[in-house]
Order: structure tokens, then C-alpha cells, then sequence
């Protein structure tokens, strides 16, 4: 056995294990919700109680919004370091946000109409369009699913205060695999590990920071609510249907569908890595 | 038309957005053009809202609208797709020939 299996091997039981939990995970959310006249899983998060719910969600709230701001200003994580980075933003970066703005925005807007809480949130199987931009456009296309998803909320009718959670919220979706995802040709078993954990993380870490935004604008905590969604919906409801919606989609089709655009997106120069210097 | 509190906060929250891209440009900091096409994207958004709002599509079911949103996200997907990629291949022929 050369020594490049004996490295692969552990990946590959790693990377089956993960994405066996991100599937069943969110097969199984998803058909408990579709069954279940209670679900068992918005009982479970709400059973928590909204102040640790508070705490957590305000914690990955400040959390995500300091790494967009960062982000935008030119900074980065790189090799578990605080670097500089410079992305020179020229009409090929703005195109990118463009395109993945249209593309997510569209395919979102195009199933709109299948609502589960109205006003917040629908079927959205375009979600698995975010790990995809990320990884292969990094920041334009974190940005641009940002936008996409602000675009849908209004084609939707759901425009409003919460959209700014969702704003971020999607950013982040998008951003985690962008910065998990080592490899973004996906040829090797450890960047498919990498893939499914971000997977993972971003659609929980979305889920907690939207909720948040609506949590602390709503009626039970803010004196000028700005969004009428009660706490009891927001985390006993909203906020474990978020992490279905996002992981469900991804898990299965994200990382089949960046397989199979990284040639397209290297051949073009539009791959993050040859558009990006780290400075420092 | 009359916004409510939640849609005219945002709207102006998009404007200061946009407002702050073109500071931020103007004064040649890295994050002008992130922050300014980022503002340009939630005001467009707000022209298609008012533009959905004066045609009456907003509040009915998909079916008595005739999907007319849901077709239109589809446009915006095929057309801005197209857009971006014809100036994405003329950016790269600009780019190549400089």
C-alpha cells in the first residue's frame, strides 16, 4: 500500500461517516416534519429555553457579522492567522457577484410559492447553490449569494427587517465552505470531509444568526418590534426548519455540482485562489 | 404608498449602504466597490418590490397570480446569468489584449 493511500484511507471512512450524519440528518428533520403534528425536532430546540437560545445565537450572531465585516475591509483567516488579502474588485469580481446574485436569487424566487412559515420561509432547494459559490468564487460569490437571497425575499413578498438577517445569514452559508473547503476541486477525500463538515456548520450557523436577528427584533424583546414572528416560532420552529431547508439540498447536490464546475470556473480564471493575494 | 416601520427601515438602511460603498470608493478604501455593488443590489431589489407592490402581483396565491413571480425569478436567473457571463468573457478578452 503506497503511502498516498495509506493518507486517503482515513479520509475516506472520515468523509462517508460525515456525510451518512449531514444526509440522514437532514432526511430525517425533513420527514419528521413533513409527518409529525407536532415536530419533535422544533419541541427539542424550544425545550432549550429562548435564553440559551439568546446566548448562542448571539454569540454565532457577532461572531458571523465580524467576519463579514472583515472580510469586506480586506482581512482574513489563512492558516489559522489574521492576514491581509487583496482582491483587486476589478469588473470580473463584480460580474461574479452579479452572476451568483441572478443565479441564486432566481432559482430561489422560482419556487417562492412553497410556503412553510409565511412572510419568513419557503421550500428552497437552490440552497445548495451556496456551499458551490462559495467554494469555487469565495468572497464575490458569498457576496452575491448574500444579494440572491435579499433579491428572493422580495420576489417572494417576504421583504422586510428580517431580510438583513438573512442578508448575513446566507453570506455565511456561502463563507464557512469557502473557508473549510481546502481543495476546491473536490479530488481529494479530504476536501469532500471538509465539504460535508462546512455543510454542517454553515447551515446551523445560518439558521442560529437569522433566528437571532429575529428573535431580537421581535415582539417579546424589542420596544419597537420590527418583526412579528413570536419566540416560541422563531426557535421552536423557524430555527431547526432553516438547518432542514439548508442542509437537505446541500448535503446531496453541492458537492456533486462543484465537481463537476471547477474545470469550467478554472479554465475561465474566475477560481478564488487565482484571483486573491494574501499580502501578509 | 405607504411603507410599514419594518420595509422603511430597510429601505433606508439600503440607501446608507449604497451611500457608504460610494464614501468608502471615492475615498479609495479596499471595501468601496464590495460595499457599493453590495448597495446597488438592495436598492435594484427595492425597484422590483415597488414594481411588484404598483402591479398588484403581492398577496395572492401562485396560481391566481399565474406564477407570474416565480416566472419572473426564472428570467432573472436566465438573463442576469447571461449578462454577467458576457462581461465576464469581455473583462478576460480586455484583459488578455492590455
Amino acid at each position: 500500500m503506497s503511502g498516498d493511500q495509506k493518507v486517503k484511507g482515513p479520509w475516506l471512512i472520515a468523509t462517508i461517516i460525515v456525510a451518512i450524519i449531514a444526509i440522514g440528518l437532514s432526511i430525517w428533520g425533513a420527514i419528521t416534519f413533513a409527518t409529525e403534528k407536532e415536530w419533535s425536532w422544533g419541541k427539542a430546540t424550544a425545550a432549550l429555553g429562548f435564553g440559551t437560545w439568546a446566548v448562542i445565537g448571539g454569540i454565532l450572531w457577532f461572531a458571523g457579522t465580524a467576519f463579514f465585516i472583515m472580510e469586506l475591509a480586506g482581512f482574513t483567516i489563512y492558516n489559522r492567522k489574521l492576514v491581509r488579502y487583496k482582491l483587486n474588485w476589478d469588473s470580473i469580481d463584480i460580474s461574479i457577484v452579479a452572476l451568483t446574485a441572478a443565479v441564486y436569487g432566481g432559482a430561489l424566487a422560482a419556487t417562492g410559492g412553497l410556503t412553510i412559515i409565511p412572510g419568513f420561509t419557503w421550500i428552497r432547494p437552490a440552497n445548495a447553490l451556496t456551499p458551490v459559490f462559495g467554494i469555487l468564487f469565495g468572497i464575490p460569490g458569498c457576496l452575491g449569494t448574500a444579494i440572491g437571497n435579499f433579491l428572493a425575499d422580495a420576489f417572494a413578498g417576504y421583504l422586510g427587517w428580517g431580510s438583513i438577517g438573512g442578508f448575513i445569514g446566507n453570506f455565511i452559508l456561502a463563507y464557512i465552505p469557502y473557508k473549510m473547503v481546502s481543495d476546491p476541486s473536490l479530488r481529494s477525500p479530504k476536501a469532500w470531509f471538509e465539504l460535508y463538515v462546512s455543510i454542517i456548520i454553515g447551515s446551523i450557523w445560518c439558521s442560529a444568526y437569522i433566528s437571532w436577528w429575529l428573535y431580537v427584533w421581535g415582539p417579546q424583546v424589542s420596544p419597537w418590534p420590527l418583526v412579528g414572528l413570536p419566540a416560541a416560532l422563531v426557535w421552536g420552529w423557524f430555527f431547526p426548519f432553516v438547518i432542514v431547508n439548508n442542509l437537505l439540498v446541500s448535503a446531496i447536490l453541492s458537492g456533486p455540482i462543484t465537481y463537476i464546475l471547477y474545470p469550467v470556473v478554472k479554465n475561465w480564471g474566475l477560481l478564488w485562489t487565482d484571483r486573491i493575494k494574501i499580502s501578509s | 404608498m405607504q411603507l410599514e416601520p419594518s420595509l422603511l427601515a430597510l429601505l433606508v438602511f439600503s440607501v446608507l449602504v449604497l451611500v457608504l460603498g460610494l464614501v468608502l470608493w471615492a475615498i479609495k478604501k479596499p471595501a468601496g466597490k464590495a460595499v457599493t455593488a453590495m448597495g446597488i443590489g438592495l436598492v435594484i431589489t427595492f425597484l422590483f418590490y415597488f414594481a411588484f407592490v404598483a402591479s398588484g402581483v403581492y398577496g395572492k396565491p401562485g396560481a391566481e397570480s399565474g406564477y407570474v413571480l416565480n416566472i419572473l425569478g426564472v428570467m432573472v436567473l436566465i438573463v442576469g446569468a447571461f449578462v454577467a457571463i458576457y462581461y465576464i468573457k469581455k473583462a478576460r478578452t480586455l484583459q488578455a489584449e492590455s
